[in-house]
């Protein structure tokens, strides 16, 4: 291990002290289950607006998407539309409704939904691979800029970054992650206001002179088919409203009005962030030219444009992005092993205090498999990797809990269905698409629709509707103060 | 507000959920249209999505870059303040 890059080791340190102290702080609130998942459910609309943008703002939209802006273009901008527009349907369909509901974790949700012991396996095993999947290109963006920029090799990273996220969510549980969260989101956004500002400072703060300079980077096609795009697209806006460790921070909220105020506030947060994103990937095209990195364009730019003490500070956010975003998917992870496999499962009988050592010891289990995982998956683009968890949500959880919220007339054998075949359908596409048998990339433009069909079909066929879901429905919608 | 669910709140309940429903899906219809209209103009009016508007900024790049931000400001806004406003209403009634 070499010390290249002193002021961005401290920076980095300081990121990591500023959260051990939150985490340390927190630890006080953490007695009990509803304090380690959600926070007692007592975190306001502002916080949570904040800490989710800050669990959202991964590696992958803070280093992805711009490197993919600079390699390709316009195309790499899809992701920043994908990436906002999800938020949209999420509050239109989905954030009142399970907050309202008001449990710990979405397999909760349908298995209440349809009382369904099958149902909640299966949707325990979608929230594992959809987070593992999640977690792995974080790690890997945190182990690309460790390794470039400051010589560290790239497992060290990966191992540095997995342990200390994994101590503060054993440590604090969904409070410290929270806080943390919050900080993350400001320190994110304000590296990337600051890399941009400074980018167009080069350009006489003209948008349009820096696209003078780069021809050919700013239409469609250099990337991605008309079927790619539109399934890539598809897969991000769907999938975001189908993310476990999104959509249980919904359950954080004190009520379901409170809910969608934070939706209202993570899109004018977020959507700022992608809006410039694109700007320093068009920005690291035409001032670094072929010079930069599919993980590392924005971290490289901001060496360019402010030497080592800017690149310390871009790349001590890049670790901040990366500890909040595996904190928040550690969290689901925990919940659906600890929460619902042993205390739902295995052990509805364990005490609170029996719980709550089951969810640490499995965020421990969790934490070592990411890093194990995270140091194999070395060489992938980050955007693209997260992308592919994307798909999976989009195919699987989206159109279970979409139908499963709004129609009476789904049965427990329709919603097995649908989330089954979206799991096994939209892995498979994505699996045999890498080994090269076919060139989707994005499954979603398929599965989604017949994952719906099948839901539908099924339903109708079974007819079995569970006999409480006029309660079920009254509990989800009615506009009562929780 | 009483919190528990009485046989009675059936209509009510149906009523609430299909006037929220309606809301949700027009919105809903509205910014997907306008989110996957992008992928296909370009694909099948491209000259058009690659027309410039003003200095180097396309037509593409306008939407892309800018107004499904805008939109994707607007109808969340519009559905939290009517949904809010719902709400009011409905305690009111109870």
């Amino acid at each position: 291990m070499t010390f290249d890059n002193p002021l961005a080791i401290i920076l980095v340190i300081l990121i990591v002290g500023i959260s051990v102290a939150v985490t340390i702080f927190s630890r006080r609130f953490t007695r009990t289950t509803a304090d380690f998942y959600v926070a007692g459910r007592g975190v306001s609309a502002v916080q949570n607006a904040m800490a989710l943008s800050g669990d959202y703002m991964s590696a992958a939209t803070f280093l992805g998407i711009a490197g993919l802006v600079w390699l390709y273009g316009y195309d790499g901008i899809w992701y920043s539309v994908g990436f906002f527009g999800g938020w949209v349907l999420l509050l239109l369909f989905l954030a009142s409704p399970i907050r309202r509901f008001g449990a710990y974790t979405i397999a909760d949700f349908v298995s209440g939904r349809f009382h369904s012991k099958k149902l909640r396996l299966v949707a325990m095993m979608g929230t594992i691979l959809i987070s593992v999947l999640y977690i792995i290109p974080q790690l890997v963006g945190v182990g690309d800029i460790l390794v470039i920029l400051l010589g560290w090799d790239y497992a060290t990273g990966v191992i540095i970054a997995g342990i200390l996220m994994t101590i503060y969510v054993v440590v604090g549980g969904m409070k410290a992650t929270t806080y943390n969260q919050i900080i993350q989101c400001v320190i994110l956004w304000t590296a990337m206001f600051v890399t941009v500002f400074l980018a167009l400072q080069q350009f006489g703060f003209s948008y349009n002179n820096l696209l003078t300079e780069v021809p050919g980077f700013t239409q469609p096609g250099n990337w991605l088919d008309f079927q790619n795009s539109f399934s890539l697209i598809l897969g991000l806006v769907l999938g975001t409203a189908g993310l476990p460790h999104v959509l249980i921070r919904y359950y954080t909220n004190p009520s379901g009005k409170s809910a969608r105020w934070t939706t209202v506030g993570t899109l004018l947060i977020i959507g700022t962030f992608y809006m410039m994103a694109p700007i320093a990937g068009f920005g690291s095209r035409a001032i670094l030219g072929d010079a930069g990195g599919q993980n590392t364009a924005l971290p490289l730019l901001a060496q360019v444009l402010g030497g080592e003490a800017f690149l310390g500070v871009v790349v001590a956010a890049a670790f901040a992005a990366v500890l909040s975003t595996v904190a928040g998917l550690l969290l689901a992870t925990t919940g659906a092993i600890a929460h619902d496999l042993y205390t739902s499962l295995l052990n509805p009988e364990a005490s609170e205090e029996k719980q709550l050592k089951v969810a640490k010891l499995s965020t421990v289990a969790v934490g070592i498999l990411a890093i194990i995982v995270g140091i194999l998956a070395q060489g992938f683009n980050v955007a693209f990797l997260v992308g592919l968890a994307f798909a999976i949500a989009a195919s699987s959880f989206f159109p279970v809990l979409l139908i499963g919220t709004w129609w009476r007339g789904v049965t427990e054998k329709g919603a097995l269905a649908g989330l089954l075949f979206g799991i096994i359908s939209s892995t498979s596409i994505i699996i045999t698409n890498i080994i090269g048998l076919h060139g989707l990339t994005s499954p979603a433009i398929l599965t989604v629709p017949l994952t719906f069909i099948i839901i539908f079909i099924v339903s109708k066929i079974d007819g079995k509707i569970p006999p409480d879901t006029d309660e079920f429905m009254y509990k989800v919608h009615m506009p009562i103060e929780d | 507000m009483k919190n528990e669910y009485n046989e009675d709140d059936n209509e009510r309940v149906k009523q609430l959920i299909s006037r929220n429903f309606k809301l949700s899906i027009s919105l809903g219809l509205i910014f997907l249209f306008i989110i996957l209209l992008l992928p296909i103009l370009n694909e099948f009016a491209s000259d058009f999505m690659l027309s410039i508007v003003y200095q180097n900024f396309s037509v593409t790049l306008i939407y892309t870059a800018l107004f499904i931000f805008i939109i994707g400001w607007i109808i969340p806004l519009y559905y939290t303040l009517e949904t809010d406003k719902r709400e009011r209403e409905y305690e009111e009634e109870s």
